[in-house]
């Protein structure tokens, strides 16, 4: 029934369609309990692998397939795959732990669809180590696999600048990232009435590092009152930054985290307040996740001191 | 950081001296700050002159979070 | 510049009365090399061990690595400005003990940076295959400073990279100490048939090859002998990095064996007038606190490059640190110059949808990786310690199992190109 005719195609005699689930895209989302409903149904069948989709560009779709792929792979220990458009959310939200052949954006892309999904399901359920992404036609996961090449570094760099250098096709085995975006936040109206935060992330701490914040792969944010100081002298605070020569830091740390200049301009009234508590922790070697954690928890704090906007230092 | 504490609503002024990578990443408001070892300050500087730099500095800062933008922006 | 490179393997290293090489069996005498060592009034003792493949031997608190050789014909000598003459090496023959290493041990001294300074060689399980000196014989000398070099009321550096004076110049000793007992450990063969001779010669070659340079981002600390800066780079010939020119070691990242060894001068050098025309290396690289001196750095690189006529760039960098911009920038100005270039290069990143680069430009679009260096990975616990009782990083027992990231596995994180590790991106 349905593209589960032209999946069976795709598969071919190595497995065979035992049964089709279908709902509508609402019911799915909307009707709690509709997954587990799903999920009783294909346990029901005892099957090896389940397919879910293509979804294509279709939210609610995608949603669906994801939700109900990583919840059969959790629970019933089975094969999963599904296929959507990398734009679809149902992406964003499971390509981490569902693999999903990558698809056009409407069903055009049937027919190429369900032969990737095809393609992946058996080769997962086979045990067979996947190529990269760009071989295999999934949805990248972000996930890293670590193995030994048959030939060295130098042996595989020379190969691929011969062929680069003379036109023929080469394919890097690493891609370099094209970051997210975020929208800007709006702007302050008036900083002469804003409250205004400082955030470092180049070592600053009181002398002696007291809460031992690491100078590289920082595990922690910390945070210290500035109420009542007009200067971080380098008696008092220093820089534990392990990546770069800290001397001109430590000779005054303002240099890292200008405290004297906040405090004359709030003085002048060119801002209307600082914010009380500087936090501080280290960009050093550290992990993107780690320091997008830090961010939010600290954005947390901030919103409930009424904090407007940041000024943030690192080197 | 930059890029997080922004998604949650803060503006936020971001100095650094690796501005060129700031925007790579998608910080929204950039400051091009002195050295890596001295972001906002210059020790070869009598120190009057090292507080007005970095006054400056934070002044282009402030202004940079009432400053509208598309995306990431150098504001100098 | 002609030079061959005559291979002793070595299968087996045992203490003997007499220091020899006696049918593939390197024999050390302990007292010789004591005494060699204790020659250089930096050091109070030094401690002899054999490390052997398959043997329950972790080694901690390691340093810098180097093969054993000899120049038997030619000008200049092995490790200029550290063993021979500072002068052009490059040219003649040259003898090494293949299989061999020497592996200088020391515990961190006061004023000494210990960032990253973490170096575990395990000679049997997992982590003696995440180590390329998990599979040689090697000879570790465990150094100990000269008492009253470090006084225990002396300042502690506020440079957490630098370190301090007296630290660098006990490190250099060290440095010069094992160069020594390398060469002359590898003067043994001196009579002896090589099993193997290869011959590096940078002959002309037809010119429809495309000109290839290598630009090697260096973080080694000397070359002939001297603490090098390299903003705007240095050219050298191959085989001057086969005869020890280029000495020094920095954490797992890189050490002297692989630029005597360096894979990725030696493919290009076994490639050259296949399919490539290798004109060169040049090496760069400097501390670079702002984005002036990044570009400049950058910039003289590409310019050095063009200057050699070349076409394409294999490009040995950096990542992890500010110095990873270098790189990219070194790279964007190739390629905005034409010149077509490949990266060895190193994953820092940790967890699900890092990328892994602390910069990027999307020039770089041919990348080799060499695996990840936050990657975890366990190591078991091994019968017999060398090195200390400590480790640095951890109060951990040294001997025990221990799980920790795989940049504290020795010479694991190298840009020098040899690794087979890699990580893919799935």
């Amino acid at each position: 029934m349905g593209p589960a005719v032209a999946l069976q195609q795709a598969l071919g005699d190595r497995a065979q369609v035992v049964a089709t689930v279908y709902c509508g895209d609402n019911y799915a989302n909307e009707r709690s309990g509709a997954v587990d409903e799903i999920l009783e149904l294909v346990a029901g069948e005892r099957p090896d692998v389940l397919v879910a989709g293509p979804a294509f560009a279709a939210g609610r779709y995608g949603l669906a397939c994801g939700a109900l792929c990583a919840r059969a792979q959790a629970e019933l220990g089975i094969t999963v795959v599904s296929g959507m458009h990398p734009d679809n959310p149902g992406a964003e939200l499971y390509r981490t732990r569902v693999y999903l052949a990558s698809t056009r954006d409407s069903a055009a892309g049937m027919a190429e669809a369900l032969k990737a999904m095809a393609r992946l399901a058996l080769k997962l359920r086979a045990g067979e180590q996947l190529g990269s992404p760009q071989e295999e036609g999934y949805i990248p996961t972000g996930r890293r696999v670590h193995l030994v090449a048959e030939q060295s570094a130098a042996e595989r760099a020379v190969e691929m600048l011969v062929r680069k250098a003379s036109g023929q096709p080469f394919r890097t085995e690493w891609a370099v990232p094209t970051y997210s975006r975020v929208d800007p936040a709006p702007p302050l109206k008036n900083v002469a009435q804003a409250r205004i935060a400082l955030i470092s992330s180049g070592g600053v701490v009181p002398r002696g590092n007291p809460d031992r914040l690491e100078s590289a792969y920082a595990s922690k944010w910390l945070k210290y009152s500035i109420a009542g100081l007009d200067d971080l002298e380098p008696d008092r605070w220093e820089s534990i930054h392990g990546g770069f020569d800290t001397t001109n830091v430590n000779n005054d740390p303002d240099r890292m985290a200008p405290l004297d200049a906040l405090r004359v301009l709030e003085r002048d009234g060119v801002l209307g307040e600082l914010h009380d508590q500087f936090y501080t922790t280290v960009g050093n070697t550290s992990a993107i996740p780690t320091m997008r954690k830090f961010a939010r928890e600290i954005a947390q704090e901030l919103k409930k001191s009424r904090v407007d906007g940041v000024i943030l230092t690192g080197s | 950081m930059a890029k997080e504490l922004e998604s949650a609503g803060l503006p936020v002024a971001y100095i650094t001296t690796l501005d060129g990578l700031a925007r790579s990443v998608g910080a929204n408001r950039i400051i091009r700050g002195q050295a890596i070892v001295n972001v906002v300050g210059d020790p070869s500087l009598p120190l009057a002159d090292e507080r007005k730099l970095r006054e400056e500095l934070v002044r282009k800062a402030l202004r940079a979070l009432e400053t509208p933008v598309e995306g990431p922006t150098i504001l100098a | 510049m002609r030079l061959e490179v005559a291979s002793f393997a070595v299968r087996d290293l045992e203490f003997g009365a007499r220091t020899a090489l006696w049918d593939h069996t390197l024999v050390v005498d302990r007292d010789e090399l004591r005494a060699l060592v204790l020659e250089d009034s930096h050091f109070s003792d030094v401690e002899l061990h054999l490390a052997r493949p398959g043997e329950s031997v972790r080694i901690i608190n390691g340093l810098d690595v180097v093969e054993p050789r000899w120049k038997v014909a030619g000008p200049g000598g092995v490790f200029p400005g550290f063993v021979s003459a500072p002068t052009a090496v490059g040219e003649g023959r040259t003898h090494r003990l293949a299989g061999v290493a020497v592996i200088e041990v020391s515990e961190p001294v006061p004023g000494e940076p210990t960032h990253f300074r973490e170096q575990i060689l395990d000679m049997a399980g997992p982590g003696a295959a995440f180590s390329p000196f998990g599979q040689t014989l090697n000879l570790a000398l465990r150094f100990k400073p000269a008492p009253g070099l470090f006084p225990a009321d002396a300042p502690r550096p506020k440079d957490v990279l630098g370190g301090s004076q007296e630290a660098f110049d006990y490190n250099r000793a060290i440095t010069r100490a094992a160069t020594r007992i390398a060469a002359h450990l590898a003067r043994t063969s001196v009579d002896r048939p090589p099993d193997e001779v290869e011959t590096f010669d940078l002959a002309p070659c037809a010119p429809d090859l495309p000109r290839v340079v290598c630009t090697y981002h260096y973080q080694g600390p000397f070359l002939y002998g001297l603490p090098v800066r390299l903003p705007f780079g240095a050219l050298v010939h191959p085989n001057e990095a086969f005869d020890g020119a280029l000495v020094g070691w920095r954490q797992a990242y890189r050490c002297t064996y692989w630029d005597q060894n360096n894979d990725a001068l030696l493919q290009l050098c076994r490639h050259h007038g296949r399919d490539v025309n290798f004109v060169g290396c040049i090496l760069f690289g400097d501390t670079s606190p702002s984005r002036a001196e990044k570009e400049r750095i950058g910039s003289a690189v590409a310019r050095m490059a063009r200057m050699l006529g070349a076409q394409a760039a294999l490009v040995l960098g950096i990542n992890g640190s500010n110095l990873a911009v270098d790189t990219m920038l070194a790279i964007q100005e190739c390629e905005r110059l034409g010149i077509k270039t490949t990266l060895i290069y190193l994953d820092v990143g940790y967890g699900v949808d890092d990328p892994g680069f602390i910069h990027a430009v999307p020039e770089a679009d041919a990348i080799v990786c060499t695996g990840s260096r936050d990657r975890p990975v366990t190591l078991p616990r091994m019968d017999k310690l060398i090195g200390g009782e400590r480790l640095i990083t951890s109060e951990a027992d040294p001997r025990g199992e221990l799980t920790v990231p795989m940049r504290y596995v020795h010479s694991s994180c190298s840009n020098q190109g040899f690794s087979r590790h890699t990580t893919r991106f799935e």
